[in-house]
């Protein structure tokens, strides 16, 4: 393929919201020196994201709403949305998908900050049986109100959102990629227009593809149980399903692809939690496509996967 | 075609990013001129709306007031002349560096009923912000709530420029057809 001198290709990689970040952007039209600036307001949006929502970090507006029980506390539209967004699919997978299961995840030893390793003191009772019903919302003030202790994760939805303001700042750009550690968010096409492949892991021999997607536009969230094992009881991973308290073991990847990361990343996990047959209801009724993997290494595609081939 | 639980999530998402649009460009070191511009009109527009909501209602009054009988076709007559805008399909542009977003509103009992995007020149997919732009456009209703997104991408400033010049139109009708009516009850 020919590249004209004036192409600008620009990729940049940070460590954040627990994972590692990159954004490759390419460009016929525009200089290095504005590629870089959006590349800065992009980072910058993620990590404000990562500010608010980190249950890791005592000084998080996440930490300070779970710190506030009984009142209404005022947040940023940082907490304030993806939170909104997962009491949404909280409803939709009744209680299955549910971002009270803090308290869950860090009796199970998920309390270290990625970076500092620090330990989480969470002083939080814990009640046992808080569920999303006891968050409520006010969209007008935009203020929380725990209804009782509880410690909020918004570990399956911040990282998408993060990934959806970033795109945000890049759609203007002819070509740009997003990977944040299992979401991909993918523009139109490479700048010589052929179309992006995203790779889907093989979920147990890791350094082998699953299957390679075509897409435009959107994003694609995979969910596995193999990056994050559980320290205090081995079998059980990072996504936890909030009934049972156990990782369920029959579904080991979830890949969705939807119009927006917090959707694909919410999406994935819900799938991931619920189980191959539940998991396919839901996508259909959500009118999106994804790839299950089971955990005797059978692929389930939803009917409609077929055109991402 | 798109379950109506997918179109929920895709509104709640994009509404989401959008919310946050406005903390971009004040943090931007350098807000990009066209899309501050479109919040200046967008403010201006919203001022206007009030004076000519003012003008209205005089106009009422001295087509209420008459000692006519009232008749089925004077009182729509009467609820023609309270509306902001005039019933009808009004286009617009809206333009910045990257392109031109081209839209078309219609509007009844100043209702906005129909959103469409019929023309679109920028880099990316119309696909972006089509439907759904139109749709939060058509599920919110309220224009001044048009001030939070319009620090969005430039894309969203041209979508929503279109709507403001779609908009400003329908009123100069509604006013136009206002002075016509009161011009023939003088007559």
């Amino acid at each position: 393929m020919l590249k004209s001198q004036q192409d600008t290709t620009i990729e940049r990689t940070m460590l954040l919201l627990g994972t590692i970040v990159t954004i490759k952007v390419e460009s016929k039209e525009v200089s290095a020196a504005v590629i870089e600036q959006t590349l800065d307001r992009a980072f910058a949006k993620m990590q404000q994201v990562e500010l608010a929502c980190s249950r890791f970090d005592e000084k998080s507006e996440l930490r300070r709403v779970c710190n506030r029980v009984g009142v209404p506390t005022l947040c940023s539209e940082y907490l304030y949305e993806p939170l909104r967004f997962a009491l949404m699919m909280s409803e939709i997978t009744d209680g299955v998908f549910d971002p009270t299961v803090g308290r869950v995840m860090y009796a199970n030893g998920f309390s270290e900050h990625y970076l500092t390793g620090t330990k989480v003191h969470d002083e939080t009772a814990n009640p046992g049986d808080v569920t999303y019903k006891d968050v409520v919302l006010d969209d007008t003030q935009r203020t929380i109100l725990l209804k009782r202790p509880l410690t909020l994760d918004l570990g399956a939805v911040a990282k998408g959102f993060a990934v959806d303001l970033a795109v945000k700042e890049l759609n203007g750009f002819e070509s740009f990629w997003i990977d944040a550690g299992g979401d991909v968010f993918v523009g139109s096409h490479h700048l010589d227009g052929t179309p992006w492949h995203v790779a889907v892991r093989h979920p147990v021999q890791t350094d082998k593809i699953l299957c390679t997607l075509q897409a435009a536009q959107v994003a694609i969230c995979t969910s596995g149980g193999y990056e994050r094992r559980n320290r205090i009881e081995p079998e059980n991973h990072h996504l936890i399903h909030p009934i049972t308290g156990k990782s369920p073991d029959h579904v080991i990847s979830s890949t969705v692809i939807a119009p927006f990361a917090m959707m694909a990343d919410a999406f994935s996990t819900a799938a991931f939690v619920l189980g191959i047959e539940d998991a396919k209801k839901l996508l259909q009724t959500a009118d999106l496509e994804g790839l299950l993997v089971d955990n005797e290494l059978e692929c389930h595609r939803t009917s409609g996967l077929g055109r991402y081939f | 075609m798109s379950s109506s639980l997918n179109q929920k999530l895709v509104a709640l998402c994009s509404a989401a990013v959008l919310s946050i649009a406005g903390y971009s460009m004040q943090q931007a070191a350098k807000p990009l001129p066209s899309a501050h511009a479109a919040v200046t009109t967008l403010n201006r527009v919203a001022t206007h709306h009030k004076t000519h909501h003012k003008v209205v209602k005089q106009k009422k009054k001295v087509v209420v007031h008459p000692k006519k009988k009232t008749t089925v076709a004077n009182l729509a007559t009467q609820a023609l002349l309270k509306q902001k805008y005039k019933n009808g399909t009004y286009s617009g542009v809206g333009q910045t560096q990257i392109g031109a977003v081209q839209v078309a509103v219609t509007l009844k009992k100043d209702r906005i009923i129909g959103v469409k995007i019929t023309g679109a020149d920028t880099h990316y997919p119309v696909s972006y912000i089509d439907p759904i732009l139109p749709q939060e456009l058509l599920a919110r209703q309220d224009i001044n709530k048009i001030d939070v997104v319009s620090g969005a991408t430039l894309s969203t400033a041209d979508f929503y420029y279109g709507v403001v010049s779609a908009l400003q139109k329908a009123q100069q009708a509604q006013v136009k057809y206002v002075a016509s009516v009161k011009k023939a009850h003088h007559a």
